[in-house]
């Protein structure tokens, strides 16, 4: 694969307040691109100088090999933008929309109004095309939104948070087109979001950003290992009570355990949701461990009646990384 | 280039589509002076309230000897209503007069809407003497000495207007009629006070409409003598003495009240500047199409701030369109939209005007050609603030506040709302500018320059201040 998207030593300074501080990466092409940070890590910012709406202080970005600084124009042509809110004209049809953004990017004619047909099926808007745009739901318009993005058949996508406030459904089918642009298309996909099971689920790789740094890149299982964040295992057990001895036994002969806890019945604990007394082991590769945990816990004649299994998540990772989660 | 003009058209069908704007830009203004024309024109109604307008005149006419009088006669009907004392208005010698004067009459007579007085230098001596006017810096015995006097009082407010009637009046109406004469010209200056422009515009109409009477009537005897002494020679010397004496009775008869020709609200709609209705329509319809456009002008190139609200600037801008572009087609979009809803309101003033009148009237003037470049002008001028004010405002915070802040006061200072502030402070609005030019025009003036100029010339800088601005402020 070759790169399509390239950002070297990118930053912007607002009098003294550095909002990034040169950060580097690129992108490849057909990649699914996750930007993950919380409110005011500097993910707006960069996004903005890449799409050309603001001057970087230094460095530079390319897209196509084209650089946003010296040959912004032909840079902005291979970029698709799906904003995070509707930018559109309410009082417009979906059509009249589709086709003042299609013209913005050059499109005319014959060319425009096959493309606008296209887009408008690929969202499956065919017969809203001459609603107005105020009469639409919230998931019809973030389709629309989708549309005049990928109007002019761009080489790279950004999508800020698609999927914010609307339902399930919507929000679904907003994420199957996600993959169909990459699979169908082969379009490179830069992806922002709040919810780490989109970013988990689309992104090939993942960029976390906090203030105005890369604190950590690569895929998402990647990310959780460099961390090293491991599985949490929460064996329920009733009334039986779990020896020390036992719980040494465990940490010593199963590989990736690195930790055995119990915690007893009848007393508070954070996994309790009533009186059982419950066993709680940290592991690396936990699903790996634990027919090793049964078989002992067999062996020492303890009842398990249920098993866990919590697996690290880029939230977790963003957590360990910065002692906050995204949302904040 | 041509993405500007899509910016362009993108607004205005925006604008076009939305009813809310629709209403802001067409029924508010029309309803406003429309209930403004109905109140103080009337529809059908043959009075007003806008009466007993104070006016002086001083009538400095010298007919030749036998000749009519017709500053006299203007003079007479102005500071009256009714003609000279002097005057026979018998119904000998006006046959066509009815025995009761009023009867038939269905307008208000001149008199009931003008008061005047005759200035003369016994009322100029006391109003100095009363401190009334500052003592006047020319000789008594000058005869500029009244004049000067008349003018100081119209400054002061005691007047809304001087009507100042030259000696050579009679000679040069005389001439039209006299086939043995070269037709003359001469001049009648109304003086208005600035800050009672539509008493002064009705004031001049008035004059207008008196004196083109006389001038179609002596044109209509000097043809019909023409036609004569070319048929019968020995006609022309006949033509003197008495016999012109009678021809000049005729005028008088002209304007005896109850005849019907001299009436406020009768008067043929084509000369609707002349009228009430008209006057009033053009100078209330003009300054609230000028204060609404005003709102269209700004909002329209500070609906940037609304579209980086809702990210459509945005996506424009990330699209490869030079920044320029957009705000080039912003200004373009504005200068169409309000272009286009001054005409729209300025043909539904028209209609209103002809239900008001009852027959078709054009009451903006005949010079279509100005009234055109005088659109163009408050058009520019109007979307060239609207550009200026996005380049220097710096959120849509400080747009939404200094937008209504901006329009009301230019409003106000404009006579939008029924008020005249001095001229000195009324001109540091395009309103008045634009007001004043619509008011020049209706009243069949092309002097309007000066107000072309101006609003040209704000139009343009404030144009090219914006967009310096605009690129160094406006990011997303």
């Amino acid at each position: 694969m070759s790169v399509i998207l390239e950002v070297k030593q990118l930053a912007k300074n607002y009098g003294d307040f550095s909002a990034v501080k040169g950060i580097s990466f690129d992108i490849q092409k057909g990649e699914i691109f996750s930007l993950l940070g919380p409110n005011g890590a500097g993910k707006t910012t960069t996004i903005s100088m890449i799409s050309g709406l603001l001057a970087p202080t230094s460095g530079d970005a390319s897209i196509g090999g084209y650089s946003i600084t010296r040959q912004p124009l032909e840079a902005k042509r291979l970029l698709g933008v799906v904003p995070q809110e509707i930018a559109l004209y309410p009082t417009l049809s979906a059509r009249q929309n589709l086709e003042f953004f299609g013209h913005m990017y050059g499109l005319r004619g014959k060319d425009l109004a096959r493309r606008i047909d296209t887009m408008l099926d690929f969202v499956e808007l065919s017969d809203r095309q001459s609603d107005r745009i105020e009469t639409f739901s919230g998931g019809m318009k973030r389709r629309i939104n989708i549309a005049a993005g990928l109007l002019h058949d761009p080489q790279v996508i950004y999508m800020d948070e698609p999927t914010v406030g609307i339902d399930p459904q919507s929000r679904r089918r907003i994420l199957d087109t996600v993959k169909l642009l990459r699979e169908q298309r082969g379009m490179t996909v830069l992806y922002t979001t709040h919810l780490m099971e989109e970013a988990q689920e689309l992104s090939d790789r993942v960029g976390i950003i906090d203030h105005g740094e890369i604190i950590a890149l690569g895929t998402p299982g990647d990310l959780i290992l460099q961390v090293g964040e491991q599985d949490r295992l929460i064996f329920k057990v009733g009334q039986a009570a779990v020896s020390n001895k036992t719980l040494e036994h465990i940490r010593a002969s199963v590989e990736g355990v690195t930790s055995a806890l119990f915690d007893p019945p009848g007393e508070a604990g954070d996994n309790k949701t009533n009186g059982s007394g419950l066993m709680v082991v940290n592991a690396k590769r936990g699903r790996k461990a634990m027919p090793f945990i049964l078989r002992l816990t067999d062996e020492a004649g303890i009842p398990v009646e249920s098993v866990e299994v919590h697996e690290p998540d880029l939230e977790a990772v963003f957590l360990h990384l910065t002692g906050r989660a995204l949302r904040d | 280039m041509d993405k500007l003009w899509v910016v362009a058209f993108k607004d205005i069908r925006t604008r076009f589509t939305d009813r809310r704007l629709l209403m802001i830009m067409f029924a508010a203004p029309l309803a406003i002076a429309t209930i403004i024309g109905l109140a103080f024109g009337g529809l059908g109604s043959s009075s007003s309230p806008i009466s007993h307008i104070p006016v002086a005149v001083i009538n400095e006419d010298r007919p030749a000897p036998g000749g009519t009088a017709f500053g006299g006669i203007l003079a007479g009907v102005l500071t009256s209503g009714q003609l000279p004392e002097e005057a026979d208005t018998s119904l000998s010698t006006c046959p066509q007069i009815a025995n009761d004067p009023g009867q038939g009459s269905t307008g208000m007579s001149l008199g009931e809407l003008i008061s005047g007085r005759a200035f003369d230098e016994t009322q100029a001596q006391t109003l100095v003497a009363a401190n009334k006017i500052a003592p006047i810096q020319v000789p008594e015995n000058s005869p500029d000495y009244l004049i000067a006097a008349a003018k100081a009082a119209v400054d002061k407010n005691l007047y809304a207007a001087v009507v100042i009637i030259p000696p050579d009046f009679s000679r040069a109406l005389a001439s039209l009629s006299d086939p043995r004469l070269a037709p003359a010209s001469t001049t009648i200056m109304v003086y208005g006070n600035g800050d009672d422009s539509l008493s002064a515009v009705i004031v001049r109409s008035v004059v207008d409409s008196i004196t083109a009477q006389f001038v179609s009537g002596n044109i209509a005897i000097g043809a019909t003598l023409t036609e004569l002494v070319s048929q019968t020679p020995a006609a022309l010397s006949a033509f003197s003495g008495a016999k012109a004496q009678e021809l000049g009775n005729l005028f008088i008869c002209a304007f005896v009240p109850g005849n019907g020709l001299v009436q406020v609200v009768d008067k043929p709609v084509q000369a609707a500047p002349n009228t009430l209705a008209g006057t009033l329509l053009v100078t209330f319809g003009a300054a609230q199409a000028l204060f609404f456009a005003l709102f269209t002008g700004i909002n329209g190139v500070l609906s940037m701030y609304d579209e980086r609200k809702n990210g459509t600037l945005g996506r424009i801008l990330v699209s490869p369109t030079p920044r320029w572009v957009v705000l080039g087609g912003k200004l373009v979009g504005t200068f169409v939209s309000v272009l286009a809803q001054l005409v729209i309101l300025m043909l539904a003033l028209t209609a209103v005007g002809s239900l008001l009148e009852g027959r078709p009237a054009f009451i903006w003037g005949n010079n279509v050609g100005m009234l055109f470049l005088v659109l163009m002008a408050v058009s520019l001028a109007v979307s060239g603030l609207g550009v200026f004010l996005a380049g220097l405002l710096k959120d849509m915070e400080q747009a939404a506040t200094l937008r209504q802040v901006l329009t009301m006061a230019l409003g106000v200072l404009g006579g939008t709302f029924g008020f005249q502030l001095p001229r000195s402070v009324a001109q540091f609005s395009l309103v008045y500018w634009g007001r004043d030019a619509f008011d020049l025009l209706a009243a069949g003036h092309g002097e309007i320059w000066l107000n072309l100029l101006v609003l040209f010339v704000q139009g343009a800088v404030l144009f090219g201040i914006g967009l310096v601005f605009f690129n160094r402020k406006f990011e997303v």
